[in-house]
């Protein structure tokens, strides 16, 4: 993804009265063309940011660019920017055609011009048949996407989406969240979508921005953010992640040694984080893997040893929750390959096992 | 859901909404027989009535008896009458002017800060109506307040006429029953979603559109009981007209207060009040037939 910069957001700081600081000093940048997602837990700052681009809010300091332009003066009417609203905020007293046509008449459009367009926009978003409804007789599916097709009519140069899917249930936001990512394509417009949800965020996104009180902390594509995260936050709230306490003990080829708390001493590849002193060394469940001791000799290196303490079958996968000698916790999850209804754990409760860390899937951040 | 909410008392419909309808007979139903009763009756020269039926109070509304008996067309009343739809009705689009942008501005607010605003809005009916109409009295005089602030401020040479005119009824009667109007549609605006004016904005609508395209329209059940709610009392309100308007040109209020105290004609006040109901139940019946039709689409 390398297209020009649209949006630029510098330095943008914006607090409440009587409450902590919603923004701390966000910058970040999005492309052309992109499908930019602002991923945090709630409270994190995601929606006010994402109400400072719409005009809703105004930043105490910063600026925001649309195409090389300070937005920030402009009221949300005279931005080229639509807005999903987390509970769709249709008008109820409008139908659903006149909801859709909206947009189109407040800029300028004659009313049977506007009513035209939103007809074919419908049409293709396959809510023709709803035009003549009020929004209240519609499912909450139906109600999303009239949402999205009156937000599409005026061909934003930006659209952005307030946590558009969390209104609906699971299956509903997995149909709908491969259609938003068809539309985007197809409509080549940018999206900014903010979601609590790491999986939306991961599904959908060409680059994710993962916010916490107030600041970015880490920005990068799914994989990057997935498999390389910046800090511990990134880390624990994007999947599933084990931290174990260690000590740097040395460096050589590329790769940190690392004294984990247990005694073992494993190596980690060097990403961009610490150099020496106390760490938490960081890997996913899927990444381990589990033998029995007497199978190990051959794969001497980031070898950690523990006591299985918990067997969880999750279908898919099995979990197995292991202690290690200093009693830090590691989750790892098998993939559960044979069918036909023989599954049979590998290893027992309370079972010794060994537990090998590939080194490039380790990663060593601040503790 | 026509179920009583009371399922736990196994009383029969009629008993469980007996204090209901103990307070409409006695308060509603009573006192509008004894006013029906007494608009048939004749009058007594010194006040209340002669049990004795008469349609004289009816026929006079409309008509004037002469000398010698005949009765000949007579439209003073029906003037009065009139005078006193146009003046209340101006008076509740006055009110719905004045009241609208401040419903709709409180509403924007922060909650914390609702409260507050919408007590200073009752605050001045803590006062009582006659002392805050006379206060109209002292702004509205020649030597008042407005008449001593333009001439003051050079814009006037000498005191306009302010007081006696139907102006001065307008602005007693629409300061009167300002909150009537404002408190329905604030509870209309507070219930709406407000991310819809959002939604609005977002859709390039300016300050104006969404207030007409969406606040509005989203009121309308608040603006439909504040105008109800200002247009009555208006209709019937003689201490505005009294002090304000003078007395010397009459709205129906005060034409029926007249007939029960210095005119002592019972039947003619009874008689007035009557055509009175049932003109204001006219309105409300045509009003609220165009209105359901509207209603239904929701």
């Amino acid at each position: 993804m390398g297209g020009a910069a649209l949006i630029e957001i510098r330095g943008v700081r914006k607090s409440f009265a009587g409450q902590a600081r919603a923004l701390d000093g966000v910058s970040l940048t999005v492309r052309e063309n992109e499908f930019f997602t602002l991923l945090g837990p709630s409270g994190c700052g995601k929606t006010t940011l994402l109400r400072i681009v719409a005009g809703f809010e105004r930043p105490d300091s910063g600026e925001v660019l649309l195409a090389g332009k300070d937005i920030c003066p402009l009221p949300p009417n005279l931005r080229p920017v639509n807005t999903v609203f987390q509970n769709y905020a249709l008008f109820p007293h409008l139908t659903v055609l006149e909801n859709v046509a909206f947009g189109l008449e407040m800029r300028g459009a004659k009313r049977e011009d506007a009513k035209t367009q939103a007809r074919q926009m419908l049409e293709t978003t396959m809510l023709g048949e709803f035009g003549a409804r009020l929004p209240s007789q519609l499912s909450g599916g139906q109600q999303q996407r009239v949402a999205l097709a009156r937000a599409l009519a005026c061909k934003p140069r930006v659209l952005l989406l307030d946590e558009p899917l969390s209104a609906l249930d699971l299956k509903l936001r997995r149909t709908m969240r491969a259609e938003l990512k068809r539309v985007q394509r197809e409509t080549q417009i940018t999206f900014i979508f903010v979601t609590h949800d790491q999986e939306e965020a991961l599904a959908m996104s060409d680059r994710v921005a993962v916010m916490n009180e107030g600041r970015v902390r880490q920005i990068g594509e799914p994989a990057e953010i997935y498999d390389a995260p910046g800090d511990r936050f990134v880390a624990g709230f994007i999947g599933e992640t084990n931290f174990l306490p260690g000590e740097i003990t040395g460096c050589e080829n590329g790769f940190l040694r690392v004294l984990l708390g247990g005694g073992a001493t494993v190596a980690v590849a060097a990403g961009n984080g610490e150099k020496s002193g106390a760490v938490t060394v960081a890997i996913r469940p899927e990444r381990a893997a589990l033998h029995s001791p007497a199978d190990t000799a051959a794969n001497a290196e980031n070898i950690v040893t523990g006591e299985v303490r918990d067997i969880v079958y999750l279908g898919g996968t099995t979990r197995y929750d292991v202690v290690l000698p200093d009693g830090a916790a590691l989750s790892v999850s098998e993939s559960n390959e044979s069918g036909g209804g023989n599954y049979a754990a590998r290893f027992a409760r309370g079972e010794k096992v060994c537990a090998s860390l590939p080194r490039d899937s380790l990663r060593a951040l601040e503790r | 859901m026509t179920e009583s909410r009371f399922i736990n008392f196994a009383l029969p419909p009629w008993l469980s909404a007996g204090p209901a309808m103990a307070v409409l007979l006695f308060f509603l139903a009573a006192p509008l027989c004894i006013v029906a009763a007494y608009s048939l009756m004749e009058a007594d020269p010194h006040g209340g009535v002669r049990a004795a039926f008469s349609s004289e109070a009816y026929v006079r509304f409309l008509f004037e008896r002469d000398w010698d008996g005949n009765l000949a067309l007579d439209g003073s009343y029906a003037a009065i009458f009139a005078r006193s739809f146009l003046l209340a009705a101006a008076a509740t689009a006055l009110c719905l002017l004045a009241a609208f942008p401040a419903a709709y501005c409180i509403a924007g607010q922060p909650p914390e800060r609702r409260g507050l605003l919408l007590l200073l809005i009752t605050i001045p009916f803590w006062a009582n109506l006659l002392v805050r109409t006379y206060c109209w009295v002292l702004i509205l005089r020649d030597s008042g307040l407005a008449n001593t602030w333009l001439s003051a401020l050079g814009v006037i040479a000498s005191p306009l006429p302010l007081m006696y005119t139907d102006g001065a009824i307008l602005a007693g009667l629409a300061y009167s029953y300002l909150p009537f109007m404002a408190l329905p549609i604030y509870a209309a605006l507070e219930k709406t979603d407000w991310r819809l004016m959002e939604a609005a904005r977002d859709l390039y609508a300016g300050w104006w559109q969404t207030l007409f395209r969406i606040a509005v329209p989203l009121a309308r059940g608040g603006i439909a009981a504040g105008c109800i709610m200002v247009f009555i009392p208006s209709l019937g309100a003689f201490i505005a007209p009294d002090l304000l308007g003078g007395g010397r040109k009459l709205m129906i209020g005060s034409l029926i207060q007249l007939q029960f105290s210095s005119s002592r004609n019972w039947p003619f006040g009874s008689a007035a009040a009557f055509v009175l109901l049932a003109a204001v139940l006219l309105v409300l019946w045509l009003w609220l037939r165009r209105g359901g039709a509207q209603k239904a689409q929701w």
